[in-house]
């Protein structure tokens, strides 16, 4: 190491890097490998021969006559979860913008506690979270009792479900921009006879730029891989690529199909962090209260 | 500020779309709430106010055993985590070469990869070397996974310290060892107590990694309530839900209080 830090030997560094080494790097590297081996025989594991046939089988099927065609099975799922992810990024662009703002325009104590209030469901056990959703959609539910519909076990309830979980990670980083912004351009831009759209895409929302892209990444990337709330609230027919890795690391034993979904998945974050450059904290990163940190 | 206020009168939908979003976010949550008190048999249906099924949920050993299992893993992966964090944040200091970016890197990916990703390589990689799933293994894991939220609040301490304070301690001599113990671990001893506990949390909570590397000795509270609730409502998760709605949420609003206090 060439720079020494000023707070303490660097060697106390290195408890937490071995750890991040051998528990994170490791299981990435070992995952990638798994992907390009042979199925284990028994059904579980792999046997240690390399082949392409993971992703290929996610690609093509071969029928008991040799003859090759599309596997849509695979490929709808994956349509299926980018899909689904895709719209709960929509939803929380389209309520979690107008809320930071609203957070952003409101006295700087009362945002204190907004953004509290935001961040408080977070850190709720995600089961409970989810579990709230089944009382309020299942059959005989809540919304029911009201003359609603029974959503409980459709993909409407796992947008329902998902939409509420990464919520807050639209609004804090929008949060995070708004809150230094200058109000008063928008002011400048009504002033100078610009319709409220035009102020909208042409004022508001370059300003919000880099905390809208971070929201979008952090939203997307984990609804993507969400398993929780699509097990619970979704359907059997409703599969998503997170129930289908844990199928071929469980029931299914097909560890290297698993293990070529998971770099799949790796793949489209990397992807997603590419499109959608971020600053600053992100994720659950986000939802730390700045309380929590040490600051006086 | 007027003009704030001119503003916020231009756009007034901003306000009703962000009452619903709050209302969005504690409806369920409330519902919980109110609904553990539901003296009925059915747990969707108001039968009036008991508490009855807090004594049932009280009485369940299976729970409680499980329960006790994950203060277990709790408690070490956030004193583990939050050490090792401290640690990292020490040793690498402000300024990092390339080497020790790319490794920090690996060390935070937690905070942004699925975490269905982790769970998969982790249990792939202790069956490739033979690593059995036991306490042991599942511990690591978890501390692997709290290690970068246990960073955050720590490294965010230690940048918003006055760098004199430290040049003045290396003027003077201090060996990087004793600035350590002297000056840096007094000052950042309020974030490494945030650090555990929100660790503690997200061990607690951890559902994914802990249902690949659980073995037959080790059902966590997440895994055994996520089987309950795969059979769909009842009053008895309506109670077990309610508490963890109630407990992670006090313990850290106290702890804002507390830290708060500490920091006048």
């Amino acid at each position: 190491m060439k720079r020494k830090s000023p707070f303490g030997p660097s060697g106390v560094s290195y408890p937490a890097l071995t750890m991040g080494l051998l528990l994170i790097g490791a299981p990435l590297l070992v995952v990638s490998l798994f992907s390009f081996l042979k199925r284990g025989s028994f059904g579980s594991g792999v046997v240690y021969k390399f082949t392409t046939d993971a992703y290929s089988s996610i690609l093509i099927q071969t029928n008991l006559i040799g003859q090759h065609s599309l596997n849509t099975a695979y490929l709808s799922i994956i349509w299926r979860s980018i899909v689904l992810a895709l719209s709960v990024t929509v939803i929380c662009l389209l309520v979690g913008i107008p809320t930071a703002i609203w957070i952003a325009l409101q006295k700087k104590s009362v945002q204190k506690i907004l953004i509290i209030l935001v961040t408080i469901p977070f850190w709720v056990n995600v089961l409970a979270r989810t579990y709230a959703w089944m009382l309020l959609l299942a059959d005989k539910g809540l919304l029911s009792q009201i003359g609603g519909p029974t959503l409980l076990y459709t993909n409407w309830a796992t947008l329902i479900g998902l939409t509420y979980a990464f919520l807050p990670f639209m609004v804090l980083p929008v949060y995070a921009v708004a809150e230094k912004m200058d109000f008063r351009t928008l002011e400048a831009g009504f002033d100078l006879g610009a319709s409220g759209w035009r102020v909208l895409f042409k004022v508001l929302l370059p300003t919000l730029k880099y905390g809208i892209l971070s929201g979008i990444a952090v939203v997307f990337i984990p609804a993507l891989g969400a398993y929780v709330q699509p097990s619970l609230l979704g359907g059997n027919k409703s599969m998503l690529i997170g129930s289908l890795i844990n199928d071929q690391f469980g029931d299914s034993r097909n560890w290297p199909v698993g293990s070529a979904l998971a770099v799949l998945l790796v793949l489209m974050t990397i992807f997603a962090l590419g499109t959608f450059k971020f600053r600053g904290r992100f994720g659950r990163s986000a939802t730390v209260p700045q309380d929590l940190g040490g600051v006086e | 500020m007027r003009s704030t206020v001119e503003v916020r009168r231009q756009i007034p939908s901003v306000a009703s779309i962000g009452i619903l979003a709050i209302a969005f976010l504690y409806v369920p949550l409330m519902t919980v709430l109110v609904f553990s008190f539901n003296r009925s048999e059915d747990a969707t249906v108001w039968g009036g106010f008991s508490t009855k099924w807090y004594s049932t949920v009280l009485h369940n050993s299976d729970l409680i055993r499980a329960a006790k299992f994950s203060l277990s893993l709790a408690v070490p992966s956030a004193l583990l985590a939050s050490l090792f964090a401290a640690g990292l944040a020490i040793g690498i200091g402000v300024v990092h070469s390339r080497r020790i970016v790319l490794l920090q890197m690996l060390v935070n990916a937690p905070l942004i990869l699925p975490e269905i990703v982790t769970a998969v390589g982790t249990l792939a990689l202790f069956s490739a070397v033979k690593i059995p799933l036991n306490f042991a293994s599942l511990l690591a894991a978890h501390v692997a996974l709290c290690i970068p939220f246990a960073f955050l609040p720590i490294r965010s301490r230690l940048r918003d310290l006055d760098p004199a304070i430290f040049e003045a301690a290396e003027d003077l001599g201090a060996s990087s060892r004793r600035v350590m113990l002297r000056i840096t671990a007094p000052l950042i001893i309020p974030a490494v107590f945030s650090a555990m506990l929100l660790t503690f949390i997200i061990s607690m909570d951890d559902f994914l990694t802990s249902m690949f590397l659980s073995g037959p000795s080790t059902t966590t509270l997440p895994l055994y309530i996520f089987g309950l609730l795969k059979l769909g409502v009842s009053p008895e998760v309506n109670v077990i839900s309610a508490l963890l709605l109630v407990i992670p949420t006090v313990g850290l609003l106290l702890s804002v209080v507390w830290i708060r206090k500490r920091g006048k």
